[in-house]
C-alpha cells in the first residue's frame, strides 16, 4: 500500500510544478531599445533580435522569474556609423552580449519590479526593472525598462563633437509571449 | 513485481514532467510528453551541433524508428511552434529550418551562445577592401597584423583616432576656406596686391588641411558595423563628392584668372566670376556637410 501511496504524492508534486511553465517568446514584436542623450540630440537603437525567457503560472498570472539575452551588434539607430562607433566604447568583439537574469520578481497586479543581474560589457551589476505584465487571450505582453550608468559598467562616455553623452543608459523592452 | 510497475510508470510520467521544468535544459531538451523522453538522448548536454548528427544517425536505426511513437505533440519552448507530425520528421532540423534557432544555443550550458561579431563589415568601399581586408595592402606590407579580434580592436582604436582629428581638421578647413574666400572677395573688391598675397596664402592651407582631413576619413580603417541605409553619414559622404569636386575645380579655375594692365579684360571678368562663385558653393557645401553629422 505505502508505495501506491509514494506514488501518488510523487504525481501531486510534479502535477504542481507543471503549473509554473516556460512561456513561448513571440519574436515577432519583442524587442529591447536603449537611448542615449547627447546635448546635441537623442539617440534610440532598437534590437530586434533579443531572447526573453519568462516562467510564470498562466493560470494565476503570476510571473516567477524573467531573463533576456541581446547580441549587441543588434541594435539599429538608423546610423551605421554612430552604431559601429557604439559598438567600439562597448568592446563588442571582446563583450558582444547583454543578458539580463532575474533574482527576485515582486509582482503587485499588472505592476512587476523585477531585481536581477545585468551583465554588460564585462561586468555585472544589480539592476532594478520596473514592468507591466498585461495577459490577455492566449498571449502575455511584458512592457518595462531599467536605466543603468555607463561609468558604472566601466564603459567610456562616447563624444560627439568632442561632446560626451550623458552617463544615464536607458533600456527599455517590449516581450511577447504566447500562452500554450 | 507489483509495487515496481507503478514506481516505473510514476517515473516515466514524473521524469517527463520534470524534465520540462528544468532551468538551464535548452527548449530542444525541454520537449514534453513521450517524444520529449524519446528525444531527450540526442541532446544531452554535451550534444551541440553534433547532437544533430547523432540524432540523424538515429534516424537510421531501425530499432529507434520502431520505438517511435505515431502521432505524438512536441513543443520546443519559446523558439518553435508546437508542431503535430511524426517526431523524428520534425526533429530534422535543417529541413524545418530551425537551423538559426539551434545556432542560438550553446548546447553545453544550456544557454544562448556567444555571439561572434564579424571582424569586418560585408560591404566594405573598395579603398577599405584593398586596404584593411584580410588580404588589403595594409597587412601584406606588415604595417598591421593578420585579421585577429585584437588586432581589429587596435584598428578600431586607430580608426576612432583618425576620426577624431578628421573631425577637428574638418573645422579648421572650414575656418581656412572662409578666411581665403574672405581675402578673394576683398582683391575682387579693392585689388590690393596685400589681400591677393592674404588670398593665395589662405587657398594654399585650405588645400593642405582639406587633402590631410579627406585622407583620414579615406585611409581609416572600416568600422565594425556598415548597413545600406539613408543616414546622416551617407548625406555627409554625398556632400563630400561635391564639395570634393569644387576643390578641385575652384583653384584652377582661379590661376586661369589674368589681371592685365592692372584692369580685367571681359574673359578674365566672368572666369573671376565662375571663380567666386564656385568657391562659395564650395565653402556653403562644405560647412553643410559638418553641420549634418551633427544631427
Amino acid at each position: 500500500m505505502k508505495p501506491y501511496v509514494l506514488c501518488l504524492v510523487l504525481l501531486g508534486v510534479t502535477g504542481a510544478a507543471a503549473q509554473v511553465t516556460h512561456l513561448k517568446q513571440q519574436k515577432e514584436g519583442s524587442l529591447m531599445t536603449y537611448k542615449l542623450v547627447h546635448p546635441l540630440h537623442h539617440v534610440e537603437a532598437t534590437s530586434k533580435e533579443v531572447v526573453y525567457d519568462v516562467q510564470a503560472d498562466a493560470t494565476k498570472k503570476e510571473i516567477r522569474s524573467v531573463s533576456g539575452w541581446v547580441d549587441v551588434t543588434t541594435f539599429d539607430s538608423g546610423n551605421s556609423n554612430r552604431d559601429s562607433h557604439a559598438m567600439e566604447v562597448i568592446d563588442a568583439i571582446s563583450y558582444p552580449e547583454a543578458k539580463f537574469e532575474s533574482a527576485d520578481v515582486l509582482q503587485r497586479g499588472d505592476s512587476l519590479i523585477v531585481k536581477g543581474k545585468l551583465t554588460f560589457h564585462g561586468v555585472t551589476k544589480d539592476v532594478l526593472a520596473l514592468c507591466k505584465a498585461s495577459w490577455s487571450e492566449g498571449k502575455l505582453e511584458v512592457d518595462g525598462g531599467f536605466d543603468v550608468s555607463l561609468t558604472a559598467f566601466n564603459i567610456d562616455r562616447p563624444s560627439l563633437l568632442m561632446i560626451p553623452v550623458e552617463d544615464r543608459l536607458s533600456f527599455s523592452l517590449v516581450a511577447l509571449f504566447v500562452l500554450n | 513485481m507489483k509495487t515496481l510497475l507503478p514506481m516505473a510508470v510514476v517515473a516515466v510520467i514524473g521524469g517527463t514532467v520534470y524534465a520540462s521544468e528544468i532551468p538551464g535544459f535548452t527548449p530542444l531538451e525541454r520537449g514534453t510528453g513521450a517524444v520529449g523522453l524519446f528525444s531527450t538522448p540526442a541532446f544531452t548536454p554535451d550534444g551541440g551541433p553534433f547532437a544533430l548528427k547523432r540524432f540523424e544517425s538515429l534516424q537510421e536505426d531501425e530499432e529507434v524508428e520502431a520505438a517511435r511513437p505515431e502521432t505524438p505533440v512536441v513543443r520546443f519552448d519559446m523558439y518553435t511552434e508546437t508542431v503535430r507530425t511524426p517526431p523524428l520528421e520534425i526533429l530534422d532540423l535543417e529541413r524545418a529550418d530551425f537551423t538559426d534557432e539551434v545556432a542560438l544555443f550553446d548546447t553545453a550550458e544550456g544557454a544562448p551562445a556567444h555571439p561572434k561579431p564579424k571582424l569586418l563589415p560585408d560591404n566594405m568601399s573598395l579603398m577599405e577592401r584593398s586596404l584593411w581586408g584580410e588580404g588589403g595592402i595594409i597587412r601584406a606590407i606588415g604595417f598591421s597584423s593578420p585579421l585577429t579580434p585584437e588586432v581589429r580592436k587596435s584598428e578600431l582604436a586607430l580608426r576612432r583616432t583618425m576620426l577624431t582629428i578628421h573631425q577637428i581638421g574638418g573645422f579648421a578647413t572650414l575656418g581656412l576656406m572662409v578666411t581665403a574666400a574672405y581675402y578673394g572677395q576683398r582683391y575682387l573688391n579693392l585689388s590690393r596686391s596685400h589681400d591677393r598675397n592674404m588670398h593665395q596664402t589662405f587657398v594654399t592651407a585650405t588645400i593642405a588641411s582639406y587633402s590631410l582631413t579627406a585622407l583620414l576619413a579615406i585611409l581609416s580603417p572600416p568600422p565594425l558595423i556598415r548597413r545600406d541605409e539613408t543616414s546622416t553619414t551617407t548625406i555627409h559622404k554625398t556632400l563630400a563628392w561635391v564639395h570634393a569636386a569644387g576643390m578641385i575645380v575652384t583653384p584652377i579655375i582661379g590661376t586661369m584668372i589674368r589681371k592685365r594692365s592692372g584692369r580685367y579684360s571681359y574673359n578674365d571678368l566672368s572666369t573671376a566670376r565662375f571663380h567666386q562663385v564656385s568657391a562659395y558653393i564650395t565653402t556653403g557645401v562644405f560647412a553643410a556637410s559638418l553641420i549634418v553629422i551633427t544631427f
